[in-house]
């Protein structure tokens, strides 16, 4: 397990170097001049001082050769120095960090939200014995990842706070501004772990260990928490953890809708202002937060799954 | 003598896609505290319907349509949900088919052992842990304190269905239903698990109910015998009157498929065909010295599979390696296909060495050395046609024009008596037979000089193993191949094997003409695996 735990550490920084070099060639070697393409959004090229733009070369480091600058930046970047947002003037990092506390919230309350509707939808679904019940709750994920994210959060604002005035429509103002990003953020997210889960429920539903627990006696609801549940969730498991990095993209459509702050409305910004630091170093942190989570999955997987962790001890192994 | 369970007029079916397919037609038998039944049959004839009524397992789209199932004095066709689990692992237990599936994989063993009794509320959850040492120990499981804290994947299949019978029998309950409970095990441990199937039941005083499609087996255990066919009963009565002197016609042909009922070498209906080679004089393949070692972790010793291991097979004739799981017959199957590296000794294929074969000689020996596997569903690609199937070997060694390649496959399929009108069918349409079937005209379609046979006829019924291994012996006759038979069953082997071989532990520990191994076994180990044989009781006794 150490060996294994070493492995995918070491997977984790492999995933992590290849972001970092594949955005700084994206963003600062292919296209053309990075400064060009920074003040180009703001002004006709041809018009810009050439004295500005050689001391904005200087700033940012783009007089040095392209390896060198490589190295210089990856140095920096591993002490967590992304370099200076084009727009702000501010360190990378310090951007990030002050976006991050509203899409943590955000994504906190999604995540909270899409696991409970996710799980409830999926069990009862597998769980129910009438027919038509079991039809309708097995047709909500499909249903769910199929709306596209930003008509849920079209729908919902034009209904809540348009229509009955319910709850705010934008803004930061408090828990209330956060539930109708947070539902349109957990739609697609609860769809597809309802998807996964559902399915993995019933083919342990179908299993004979679950017949031989109700010859024992046990009633259904036994029988769903102690036999179907735990056996259910790896693949679960697994698509939780790839459904984090749907949340930050997420995160985007859902901060513009409704005009919130965080790490979506930054990123939004950076590349419509053409902000390359700001621009890769979101791209690195968003790879970071996935690697870490997947980890974790992996872990939970090695506790969820007693296979996994110890191997089979009486039989000989065989290829 | 009282009665546990009457069944009266049971009569089951299922609704699929809106049609009712009758599964049990009025079945009617009762069970005495203390007996033994063997309801025996094929596939399909209902006997696993009829235990899983009894038991409660029936499919969702399965319905009693008339009958009682009387467990003492309660009728279970009338009971309600909750009325029925207050008697299902109480007074009934139930031992499934599939060691490997039956257990839950995430719960350790103990737990699972005495869940029956901890749902009926007679043990507390302060004595689980001895509760479960106990209930381990008492069907013969070693070191019962550490098992209880084992995972499933930690045991063997005769270790996993052990535990089903220890938490069948937790309750003391008044009947044990067995579903095949050892169909999926080897013959050694078959006999060690229906022992304490057994015992445990005559020291509780339960009656069982032993469902089986092996003649030999109900004959061995059973008090008395339920013959099912096509969902009703056929012919009932005391074992030996019923398998002693079967009046119907159906049991007689069940018994004479039967290989533990039935002793005798198979011989071929035809003779050599006109255009085949005539017999080469010296064997087809020679092993010699094999050893192959697996190694599971770096610091771990190696585990020796093949130990020094050598054997022949002549054309024409059928050599049997024979041995229990584990025993290194598989391996040693796989190293002669090469599909698997040695770490020492040779092979050779009409005395050419094939361990040291050049590349541009491979296309060659694969063409003349073909494999037929024990799953016949999982080794068919479940995608093509039945003649596409048998059609892949043509294509790819390149032998004929489409034209001939069409010939061909229908030979093939009449060789080994499938209807032509099944050319165009997917595996998955196919029956376990049928299925074994276009997985040995697949093998013939190059016309190999050898055939190696891997349990080719475990995974099917008594009466469908019966007609493939006259099949096989018909082939053999015909087109002068010669088969590499593996198998743990030595009552297969009696029926087809020429020479054997015993592997034991990845050695061979005895081998000569199968007439004499296995009438006058020297070595202990051979003898083990004979006595297994289910019937064998019941032969000394004829």
């Amino acid at each position: 397990m150490i060996r294994y735990l070493g492995a995918r550490l070491a997977q984790a920084v492999g995933v992590l170097w290849a972001t970092f070099t594949v955005t700084f060639v994206l963003l600062y070697v292919l296209p053309q001049d990075p400064i060009v393409t920074m003040l180009g959004a703001r002004g006709d090229s041809s018009s810009l001082d050439p004295a500005q733009m050689a001391e904005l070369r200087q700033v940012f480091g783009f007089d040095q050769p392209v390896p060198l600058q490589y190295l210089t930046r990856l140095a920096a970047a591993l002490r967590g120095d992304f370099g200076l947002s084009v727009q702000t003037r501010q360190p990378v990092l310090h951007e990030i960090a002050q976006a991050l506390p509203h899409t943590l919230a955000l994504a906190g309350l999604a995540l909270a939200l899409a696991l409970t509707a996710g799980v409830v939808i999926a069990t009862a679904a597998s769980y129910a014995t009438r027919p038509w019940l079991r039809q309708v709750l097995f047709a909500l994920p499909p249903l769910g990842v199929a709306l596209p994210t930003f008509w849920v959060g079209l729908t919902l604002s034009q209904w809540f706070s348009f229509r009955w005035r319910l709850l705010p429509a934008f803004g930061t103002d408090g828990f209330r501004s956060l539930i109708l990003p947070a539902l349109t953020l957990a739609v697609p997210v609860s769809a597809s772990l309802a998807q996964v889960l559902s399915q993995s429920l019933i083919a342990t539903w179908r299993a004979p260990h679950i017949g031989l627990a109700r010859s024992k006696g046990a009633r259904r609801w036994h029988v769903l928490t102690h036999h179907v549940f735990r056996n259910s969730l790896g693949p679960a498991l697994a698509v939780l953890g790839l459904t984090v990095g749907n949340v930050l993209a997420g995160s985007v459509v859902t901060e513009t809708i409704f005009a919130r702050p965080g790490l979506g409305r930054l990123v939004q910004l950076a590349v419509t202002e053409q902000d390359i630091p700001v621009v890769q170093g979101v791209a690195v942190f968003a790879a970071a937060v996935f690697v870490v989570v997947n980890l974790v999955v992996d872990l939970v997987q090695f506790v969820v799954t007693p296979q996994l962790a110890r191997p089979g001890a009486a039989r000989p192994v065989r290829p | 003598m009282s009665v546990v369970l009457e069944v009266s007029g049971l009569t089951v079916g299922y609704r699929v896609q809106g049609r009712w397919w009758p599964a049990l037609e009025d079945v009617s038998w009762r069970l005495e505290s203390g007996q033994t039944v063997a309801l025996v049959g094929e596939s399909g004839s209902g006997k696993t319907t009829a235990a899983h009524a009894i038991v409660g397992l029936l499919a969702h789209n399965a319905q009693i349509k008339a009958g009682r199932i009387r467990i003492g004095q309660r009728d279970l066709t009338g009971c309600s949900e909750r009325a029925l689990s207050r008697i299902r692992g109480w007074r009934i237990g139930f031992v499934p088919q599939d060691p490997g599936q039956s257990l839950n994989p995430s719960q350790r063993i103990g737990r699972q052992v005495v869940e029956a009794r901890r749902l009926h509320g007679l043990t507390s959850r302060g004595q689980t842990r001895q509760t479960a040492i106990d209930l381990l120990a008492a069907v013969g499981l070693d070191q019962p304190e550490r098992l209880v804290d084992r995972y499933p994947h930690q045991l063997s299949g005769g270790q996993r269905q052990r535990v089903l019978i220890a938490s069948a029998v937790s309750c003391d309950p008044d009947l044990v239903v067995a579903d095949e409970p050892t169909s999926a095990l080897d013959v050694t441990v078959q006999k060690i698990v229906l022992d304490h199937l057994a015992e445990r039941s005559r020291s509780l005083g339960a009656a069982v109910l032993l469902i089986t499609h092996d003649l030999g087996l109900a004959a061995d255990r059973a008090d008395h015998v339920i013959v099912l066919r096509a969902g009703r009963v056929v012919e009932a009565g005391p074992s030996a009157a019923v398998l002693g002197s079967p009046a119907e016609p159906y049991t007689r042909q069940l018994a004479a498929a039967s290989p533990s009922l039935n002793s005798r070498r198979l011989r071929p209906r035809v003779g050599p065909r006109a255009d085949s080679t005539s017999p080469a004089a010296g064997p087809l393949v020679e092993a010699i010295g094999l050893v192959k070692d697996f190694r599971s972790q770096r610091r771990d010793p190696p585990l020796r599979a093949l130990d020094q291991v050598s054997f022949t097979v002549w054309p024409g004739r059928t050599t049997a390696l024979v041995g229990a799981s584990g025993s290194g017959k598989t391996t040693a199957a796989r190293a002669v296909m090469r599909l698997t590296a040695l770490d020492a000794g040779t092979i050779r294929l009409r005395g050419r060495d094939v361990t040291q074969l050049p590349r541009a000689e491979w296309g060659q020996f694969r063409r003349s050395i073909q494999m037929i596997y024990q799953n016949p569903l999982s080794s068919l690609d479940p995608r093509s046609t039945v003649a596409e199937l048998v059609e892949a070997p043509l294509r790819a060694f390149k032998i004929g024009q489409p034209a001939d390649r069409r010939r061909r496959v229908a030979a093939l399929l009449d060789a080994v008596a499938l209807p032509g009108q099944l050319a165009g069918w997917r595996p998955v349409e196919l029956s376990g037979g049928q299925c074994q079937r276009v997985a040995i005209a697949r093998a013939l379609a190059p016309e190999p000089a050898v055939l190696v046979l891997d349990e080719p006829v475990s995974a099917l019924d008594v009466s469908v193993q019966d007609q493939i291994l006259r099949l096989l012996v018909d082939l053999q006759a015909e087109s002068g191949v010669g088969f590499l038979f593996i198998s743990h069953d030595l009552a297969v082997v009696r029926q087809i094997g020429d020479q054997v071989w015993v592997l034991s532990a990845g050695r061979v520990v005895e081998s000569g003409p199968a007439q004499t191994v296995l009438r006058h076994p020297q070595h202990p180990y051979t003898r083990e695996l004979l006595d297994a044989i289910p019937g064998a009781r019941r032969q000394v006794e004829a």
